[in-house]
């Protein structure tokens, strides 16, 4: 229910003091998610929980403040001159969300104030663990893919110190995460840095290697290093290790990029699945909700629910919320059922019951309206910040029990940075929206082919604005306008025909 | 077998015999000697005689036997659903004609025996031998299409072997190179530009391209580019990319290109777009673009001249116009109104929107 103004908001103080501790940090941030993208609105009713002396609302509120200009930039920077100052507040929840909430509004944008504020929590001795593991992660996101050496060096500097002191602690994860978003798709810029993490303690050692290496290579379909990730995936090592989940979401990171790739990788996740270890087993299911996120596609939602029965509670979860992400945003019948059938099958167990309530959620997510594909443009594009906030969720939910279903449930706010409609919606060229015939149906392959051969097949005709699925193209039915740009999705102008007739 | 007509009499004496032959087997070879027709046959005598003539010392009878041969043959091979006539009745006398090649002195006979031989070696070599090729570049390297499409091909796989062969043994590449253009500007011009970007990225050499894409022919070339580039390693897929930026610009389909540039994430090329393109409008619709991508990117003055325009671009950029586009689609396809979590968690299947 992202994007549009909720009937509740009148009793809205309510339902967010019904919830415990950090369940209202959720419940205000809620709002910010139903006002995404609406910055006007959703600052107006954010305004009342930012002073207010209940530490978990406020740290939600400034999260909140975040969500809401997710994606949206201006020039007056009204995230950062709101929630700015908290970065330093004494309550780490607030910190927290500050932090985060920065991360999510300001992705992309290589901010050097940002910078500034954020790094030197990163070095601070005496800042909390989970503190200095959002502030890496935000550094990342607002640097991702830029492969900015300040930034490296402070999370790697971080990664040395925290060393030593708390391994073991989940959110650890984070450090290497974020170090690895900054070079987002970068493929070899990522070798010095790599260099460095080996003389990490063992522990995280391992961990960071794959994450950095599965990072840099997104979306790039190269497969040696897929070959690389799956021999990792294969070993079968003495001591319970973290470091083969990463790999698995790796494998799915890099072949995710085009068809051929996507349908390989899938099939070698099935085998990874029988032979691989717990950790590994866990992985599966996100590593195919990457590969078909808002794809719902019948062989890859049959392991899923096959998975979401496994007797391990883990697997079962990371399954359920899978089956969430490939339907995200579209209504699919047969995933609803599904969930629908889990959720009174798990009616005993909280856990499993929140997981089926959040695969819900993204089912529906927008109504149906939205995608979380970070794929656009003909499939040909990737955007950074998108495949930023999915992978940061999946790495989170390697370890479900600590993070979701522990204090950090609020992560899953990070998927607002892929968020996007999946519309196609014209406007003239005062960029009014107008409403013309189009033709929306499977996109087909035709590269390659003799003459001019059709694009689509098995079309119907709508009216704009029209929501394409995933694999889906349209084309124009009608020659009175041409549009400007031959890539028809999203927002696309239309100028007239000059040389059109009525009939 | 149908009685033989009369001027199977010449060679009627063998041909008797194999028909007494082929009368007691139940199955018989449909390509008989004496089921010839009459030009085949006369084809054949022609043929032979031009080998004949060929060995011959006089150089004006070579010329002429030569010429005829090749005139033979240019006809014959701009088809090849089944093994032409004259390359059939050449076959026999291939050995011949490679020594007769050898001996000879160097002149531009030569190299018009040469160019034959090269045709002839299309069906004649021996696998992996390439002799088609090296007869090629002995050759007068006169118009290659006149020989026809199937020559063309397989001169482009065995440039392709040679190509390797010549990089491990580091020798050079210029007569192969000169070739290489030529059979690109033949491909191109019929259509096949599949098979040219195939043969550059073999070579290694993808910038020839640029001199042979028309008007007709741009987009397919780069489609095929794109899709190439995916399955490409570092960095032969960026030189892909960033030839098939450089058409697109050439012909200026500026939304290609800058889809071209995202993909590269070159910020560089994307302001090369924004600066080569005039109109407003489309500059509108690239900012469409790039906001949907997620960068961060500020139009600066040399992109867009006047402040005003250049601030409502930067608002579409900035996603400004996200949410009211988001509620506008909303409000169309009638989904305003708030779903309740029991709506949720008991919705039939029957119900939905997609």
């Amino acid at each position: 229910m992202a994007g549009t103004s909720d009937s509740t908001s009148g009793s809205a103080g309510n339902w967010i003091f019904r919830n415990k501790d950090d369940g209202k940090t959720s419940a205000t941030a809620s709002l910010g998610m139903i006002y995404l993208w609406d910055v006007e609105g959703g600052l107006a009713q954010l305004d009342k929980y930012y002073d207010i002396s209940d530490k978990p609302v406020r740290a939600g509120a400034l999260l909140g403040v975040g969500i809401v200009n997710c994606g949206i930039k201006s020039d007056c920077d009204p995230a950062l001159a709101l929630i700015g100052e908290y970065t330093d507040n004494e309550d780490s929840s607030v910190r927290i969300g500050a932090i985060m909430g920065i991360g999510i509004a300001y992705a992309g944008s290589q901010n050097d104030q940002i910078k500034s504020s954020l790094s030197p929590i990163l070095n601070d001795e005496k800042a909390p663990l989970d503190v200095v593991a959002f502030a890496a992660l935000s550094l990342g996101m607002v640097y991702v893919g830029s492969c900015n050496d300040e930034v490296a060096q402070s999370i790697m500097f971080a990664l040395m110190d925290r060393n030593s002191a708390e391994p073991g602690e989940a959110l650890v994860r984070f450090l290497p995460l974020g170090l690895g978003l900054l070079y987002l798709g970068k493929q070899e810029s990522v070798e010095a840095t790599a260099e460095i993490s080996k003389t990490l303690c063992e522990k995280i050692r391992n961990y960071c290697k794959m994450t950095l290496l599965s990072c840099a290579y997104a979306g790039t379909g190269n497969v040696l290093k897929v070959q690389e990730l799956l021999a990792q995936c294969g070993e079968h090592p003495e001591k319970d290790t973290i470091h083969q989940g990463p790999a698995v979401l790796g494998v799915a990171m890099i072949a995710m990029s085009e068809e051929l790739g996507r349908d390989m990788a899938i099939r070698s996740l099935e085998h990874v699945l029988q032979y691989g270890e717990q950790n590994i087993r866990r992985a599966v299911p996100l590593a195919l909700g990457l590969l078909c996120i808002s794809n719902p596609k019948m062989n890859v939602m049959d392991t899923l629910s096959r998975l979401s029965h496994d007797t391990d509670s883990e697997v079962a979860m990371t399954a359920t919320i899978s089956l969430g992400l490939i339907g995200a945003g579209t209504n699919n019948a047969r995933i609803a059922g599904m969930l629908r059938n889990l959720s009174s099958y798990n009616e005993q167990h909280a856990r499993l019951l929140f997981c089926v309530r959040i695969a819900q959620g993204l089912l529906h997510m927008g109504k149906g309206l939205l995608t979380l594909n970070p794929f656009h443009s003909d499939r040909v594009l990737l955007s950074p910040t998108a495949l930023a906030g999915i992978v940061t969720l999946l790495h989170a939910c390697l370890d479900m029990k600590s993070i979701i279903l522990g204090k950090y449930h609020y992560v899953l706010y990070f998927l607002a940075l892929a968020m996007q409609p999946r519309m196609m919606l014209t406007v003239d060229e005062n960029l009014k929206p107008i409403s013309v015939p189009v033709r929306v149906g499977q996109a087909v392959d035709v590269v390659g082919q003799a003459g001019r051969p059709r694009t689509i097949t098995g079309f119907q005709t709508y009216e704009t604005p029209v929501l394409l699925a995933a694999g889906e193209r349209a084309e124009l039915a009608t020659d009175k306008y041409i549009p400007l740009s031959p890539i028809l999705e999203g927002f696309v102008i239309l100028g007239e025909n000059p040389n059109y007739r009525e009939e | 077998m149908a009685p033989a007509p009369d001027p199977n009499s010449s060679v009627g004496g063998g041909g008797g015999a194999k028909r007494d032959q082929a009368s007691t087997k139940v199955k018989a070879p449909k390509k008989k000697e004496e089921d010839l027709s009459e030009e085949d046959l006369e084809l054949k005598q022609n043929l032979e005689l031009y080998v004949k003539r060929v060995q011959d010392p006089n150089p004006e009878l070579q010329k002429t036997a030569l010429e005829s041969m090749s005139q033979e043959i240019r006809a014959s091979t701009s088809s090849m659903t089944s093994v032409p006539m004259p390359l059939k009745f050449l076959r026999p006398h291939y050995g011949t004609l490679k020594d007769c090649h050898q001996k000879m002195a160097e002149s531009d006979l030569k190299k018009l025996l040469a160019d034959i031989l090269s045709v002839l070696a299309l069906t004649m070599s021996a696998e992996g031998e390439r002799e088609s090729l090296g007869y090629r570049l002995a050759g007068s390297g006169g118009d290659i299409g006149s020989w026809g499409h199937e020559y063309v091909r397989n001169l482009a796989g065995e440039v392709a072997v040679e190509y390797t062969i010549r990089q491990v043994q580091e020798s050079s590449m210029m007569d192969l190179m000169d070739l290489v253009r030529q059979i690109v500007a033949f491909h191109m011009k019929h259509n096949a530009e599949t098979e040219a970007v195939d043969l550059l990225m073999e070579v290694e050499d993808l910038d020839p391209l640029l001199d042979h894409v028309g008007r007709t022919n741009f987009r397919r070339t780069c489609n095929y580019l794109t899709s190439a580039a995916k399955y490409r390693p570092w960095p032969d897929d960026m030189v892909a990319l960033d030839i098939a930026y450089m058409i697109y610009m050439k012909f200026k389909a500026y939304p290609n290109a800058l889809q071209i540039a995202l993909l590269l994430d070159n910020m560089q090329y994307v302001k090369k777009v924004f600066t080569s393109c005039t109109n407003l409008l489309r500059k509108k619709q690239f900012c469409y673009m790039i906001s949907r991508h997620g960068i961060t990117f500020n139009l600066d003055p040399e992109m867009v001249e006047d402040k005003d325009d250049r601030s409502m671009l930067q608002e579409i950029v900035n996603n400004i116009k996200l949410n009211e586009g988001y509620l506008t689609l909303a409000r169309d396809i009638d989904v305003m109104e708030a779903k309740r979590p029991e709506d949720i968690y008991k919705v039939w299947p029957s119900c939905g929107i997609c």
